[in-house]
This record gives C-alpha cells, structure tokens and sequence, in this order.
C-alpha cells in the first residue's frame, strides 16, 4: 500500500504542488504515465475545491489523502465546513447529478450549460473527475469537516 | 496582431500571424481565475480574425494539463469563435487519454455548418 497524508495551507499554488507530489508518487508506484496524470488532475481539482470553498476564518489547512492500494486509488480532501456556505448542499446537487443520469450525461451536460449560458462558470470539476476516470465521488460532512472523496480504478496499460 | 508568446503562470501561448491566427497552447494552466487573463487574448484574437476575415487553429497537442476553470474558459472561447462564423481548427493529442476525452465531449458544439472542426492528432 502507497498512503500520502498531510496538512496543506489553503494556498492556490499548492492545487499545483499537490498535483505534481501525487503524479509523481503514482508514476513510482505503478509505472504508467497516463495514470500518474489522471491522479495528478484528481488531486488538483479536489484541492482547489477546498481552497475556493473551505471555511478559513479561522485559519488551518485542508487534510489532503492519496491511498493506493493494488491497482484502486482513492484521494481525500477534507476542509473547515461552514453550514451557512451552502457548499455542501451544491456538492451534493452535483453528485446526485451524476448518480442519477451518468458520469458522462452529467459532464455533457454541464459543458452545455457553460457553452449556452454567458456568465455559465464552474462546476465541472467532480463531473470532470466521475467521467473522466469513472470514479466514484461522495462527500460527508463529519466534526465541522467537509469530505470529498474520489476512488477509481487504475486503467494500466503496460505498453505506455 | 503581432506574433508573441503569452506567459501565464506554467502555461505558455505561442501566438502566430499567417495565414490563420495561431495559438499554440504549452505547459499546464492552473490559474484561479484564468478567466480574467485568458479574456483579453481570446478577445483579441476574435477582433483580428473579425476583421480580416481568417480563420482561427487552436493547438492544445502540447498542453499537459488544464484546470476545470480554463476549460470553462476555453469552452466560452470557442463558443464566442463559432457564434461569429469564425473557421475554427482545433487540434490536440488523441494518445492522451484526458486529451481524448475532453476533445470528445466538446465535439458537441460542432455543427454541420463546418465553423468548427476539431481533429485528433497523434504524437
């Protein structure tokens, strides 16, 4: 098992470190590039999520946790939650999207909707993630913590 | 429009003046609001090729990496590119799997009248 757990400052430049320390790690672990990538884009997405809309008035980081075991990957990213944000309810309308037509119908959708609608912006990352990787994407709300978490698995072509 | 390289962060644009307006995307765009940088290129680029009638290729072979908000972006872009009957040739690398995908998904905005064609290469 390959586990990467830390606490990151809710900087933007550290989306990007994340995605690069999580690519690399992954490419030493598995050897596949395309892999690597994928977990990298994963890393980042959730990251900036936690940043853009984690609770910071009271200071702290986001929880960031990369597991890799076999040839499933699962990343963590848990932030400071304000009920008030109304963040986790938007989260939650988004996930339903996805369970409820599929990964890809709801990314098309939204790609649609930025397309058609001037001012349309955001929202497209845990679709990206669920139809990109088909991963499976849940969010929970535990001790003032909002959670998302992201679990795929690793396509591996051993060719690359 | 003068050809130049547009730095924004880790990503670079190559911009290109022949026969097309050319932009050459590199490197990874992770910006927070790429929105706000992108626009007054993207808007420059639709100004030049309004106004003398060429079209646009929009080259994405070498990016490695683009944030949710730079596809909203990019997506804005070409939506603003083809709503004006500007041909618009967009590349990218089909052996990348999230190139593919990505490129796949936006084929929805073509549309019989030709404007915008988007076309995978392989490296």
């Amino acid at each position: 098992m390959t586990t990467l757990a830390l606490v990151a400052r809710p900087e933007w430049a550290n989306a990007a470190s994340l995605r690069t320390a999580v690519a690399a790690i992954v490419k030493a672990a598995v050897g596949d590039v395309e892999a690597a990538t994928n977990a990298g884009m994963v890393a980042c997405e959730l990251s900036e999520n936690a940043i853009k809309y984690g609770d910071w008035s009271h200071g702290g980081g986001f929880a960031f946790r990369l597991v890799l075991e076999g040839r499933e990957l699962l990343v963590e990213v848990a932030s400071p939650y304000d009920p008030s944000s109304g963040s986790f309810e938007r989260l939650q309308c988004i996930l339903r999207t996805i369970h409820d037509r599929s990964a890809q119908q709801a990314y098309l959708q939204r790609l649609t909707e930025v397309a058609e609608k001037t001012g349309e912006i955001g929202q497209l990352g845990l679709r990206r993630i669920a139809h990109e990787l088909s991963a499976r994407v849940t969010a929970y709300v535990e001790n003032d913590l909002l959670s998302v978490r992201a679990i795929w698995h690793l396509d591996i072509d051993r060719s690359r | 429009m003068q050809n130049k390289t547009v730095q924004l962060g880790d990503l670079e644009i190559e911009v290109g003046n022949t026969n097309t307006v050319r932009l050459v995307f590199r490197g990874k765009s992770n910006h927070r609001e790429p929105d706000a940088v992108l626009r007054p290129l993207f808007h420059e680029v639709i100004k030049k090729a309004s106004t003398t009638g060429t079209g646009v290729e929009l080259h994405f072979e070498k990016l490695e990496f683009f944030n949710s908000s730079t596809i909203t972006s990019v997506i804005h872009f070409i939506k603003e590119l083809r709503s004006r009957h500007i041909a618009t040739q967009v590349t990218y690398d089909a052996t990348h799997k999230w190139q593919k995908v990505f490129f796949d998904a936006l084929g929805m905005l073509q549309k019989a009248d030709g404007f915008l064609q988007i076309t995978p290469v392989t490296s």
